[in-house]
């Protein structure tokens, strides 16, 4: 049985979200050893109106962070992914080392980037690209493995030297896959981003934000801050999700 | 599987090659190309690029170019300077309606089949196959560009693979028939 999809209506949406930030209200109504547990939402647009501009810089701090990181995480993913197709012929097993390099936390990679750079924004972003690296080098790898198409063999047919069937066909059969690649490695630079913030005392950032407003007992706060973080996950998500649309639409 | 299958081509040779589904004809054709490596035999052909459309011919498109490059490739891969405006001449003849400019991943499936036809015809090659080059095509498009098929072509030899038999009346002088990968030579 097959159901049309309903039509998405204003009123549900509203509905919808009166009915999230009813449910946010009653979470808030929970206390725990007499604190609550998150701020009421007209507590959290209070504390919004009143730290605003803290909390752009902050969110533009760690907005950065993770872009840059995500930046040369990418370039050094698209080196060693590169690398990698060419090697992973003759040894299958890189694969696997990058899917293992990959499954490391790369919280983890902290204290050994600490140790390297010393307690500096440069160990921050040395964390997050490793973080974002290995995600973007595996795609790398699918990419190059995309197997010899019907669009490959018709280059062949009409003549086609190797180095130009790959400027026809692989830029464009690659796309999708490398987009995937960086909308995963976008949502973990921000995860790190924040997390080295919380971890190594940056002066600015989301991260320092909520273990000040939690050192603080500042509940509206906190409650503001994870708001914040999640919206820009959301966003980068969001705009990634677009391109991830574009990039598709080549496929067929 | 191809068993003793034997096929040959002269210039301005138009070869029909017909037989059941599953005969080996479109291996046959893949084998002549070059596509897939026989373990027996031999396969002799001139060297030069050869006008192609596969039967899976919406795979074989770029879907991310327009029409008119994919119409153009073949040109554009050896180098001619009049690929563009042969390739728009022959989309004038094939394709009259579509934007020449338009994305090829947003045409029907006939009109993907017309593509494949013209980018067949442009290729600079003396020899043209074609593996059921209307078969997505309604019964008035597959009767003009059998015409243009059969003015486009030229000199060339075309080998077509068919179940039709108005194609092989229409566009062929010679019939190879093939059924259970062996083959046998028919007048048309």
């Amino acid at each position: 049985m097959s159901g049309a999809r309903p039509a998405p209506s204003r009123a549900a949406a509203l509905l919808t979200l009166a009915g999230a930030i009813g449910a946010w209200w009653a979470v808030a109504m929970i206390h725990v050893a007499g604190r609550p547990l998150v701020a009421t939402p007209a507590a959290t647009l209070g504390a919004l109106s009143r730290t605003a501009p803290t909390l752009a810089r902050d969110l533009g701090a760690t907005a950065a962070r993770a872009g840059v990181g995500l930046a040369a995480g990418v370039a050094a993913g698209l080196v060693i992914g590169a690398l990698a197709a060419v090697l992973a012929r003759r040894a299958p097993v890189l694969e696997g080392m990058l899917d293992f390099a990959r499954s490391v936390p790369p919280v983890l990679i902290l204290p050994v980037c600490l140790l390297a750079f010393g307690y500096s924004e440069l160990a921050r972003l040395a964390t997050v690209a490793f973080g974002c690296a290995w995600t973007i080098s595996l795609a790398v790898m699918t990419a190059a493995s995309v197997p010899w198409s019907a669009r490959r063999e018709m280059l062949d047919v009409a003549g086609a030297t190797p180095r130009q069937a790959l400027a026809w066909t692989q830029p464009w059969e690659s796309l999708g896959v490398l987009v995937v690649g960086l909308r995963a490695s976008a949502s973990t630079a921000v995860i790190v981003a924040v997390v080295t913030e919380m971890l190594v005392g940056a002066e600015h950032g989301l991260g320092a934000r909520v273990i000040a407003a939690q050192i603080g007992g500042d509940a509206e706060g906190l409650t503001l801050d994870v708001i914040a973080a999640g919206a820009l996950g959301y966003l980068v998500n969001l705009g990634l999700r677009g391109l991830e649309r574009w990039a598709r639409r080549f496929e067929t | 599987m191809l068993r003793e299958a034997s096929l040959s081509l002269r210039a301005g040779d138009r070869v029909a090659l017909v037989g059941p589904n599953g005969a080996g004809k479109s291996t046959l054709v893949r084998v002549l190309l070059g596509l897939t490596r026989p373990v027996g035999g031999t396969v002799l052909r001139a060297a030069g690029a050869i006008g192609y459309v596969p039967q899976g011919y919406a795979e074989s498109l770029f879907p991310w170019f327009s029409v008119l490059r994919n119409v153009a490739m073949p040109g554009l891969v050896a180098r001619r300077e009049d690929a563009d405006s042969a390739a728009r001449a022959l989309l004038g003849r094939i394709l009259p309606g579509v934007d020449p400019l338009r994305r090829a991943g947003r045409l029907s499936g006939g009109e993907k089949q017309a593509t494949a036809l013209a980018r067949a015809l442009a290729s600079p090659g003396e020899l043209v196959i074609a593996d059921e080059p209307f078969s997505a095509l309604g019964a008035s498009s597959r009767e003009r560009l059998r015409r243009v098929l059969r003015e486009e072509l030229g000199g060339r030899a075309l080998l077509l693979v068919t179940h039709d038999a108005g194609d092989v009346a229409d566009l062929c002088d010679r019939t190879v028939h093939i059924d259970d990968g062996r083959t046998a030579e028919a007048s048309a």
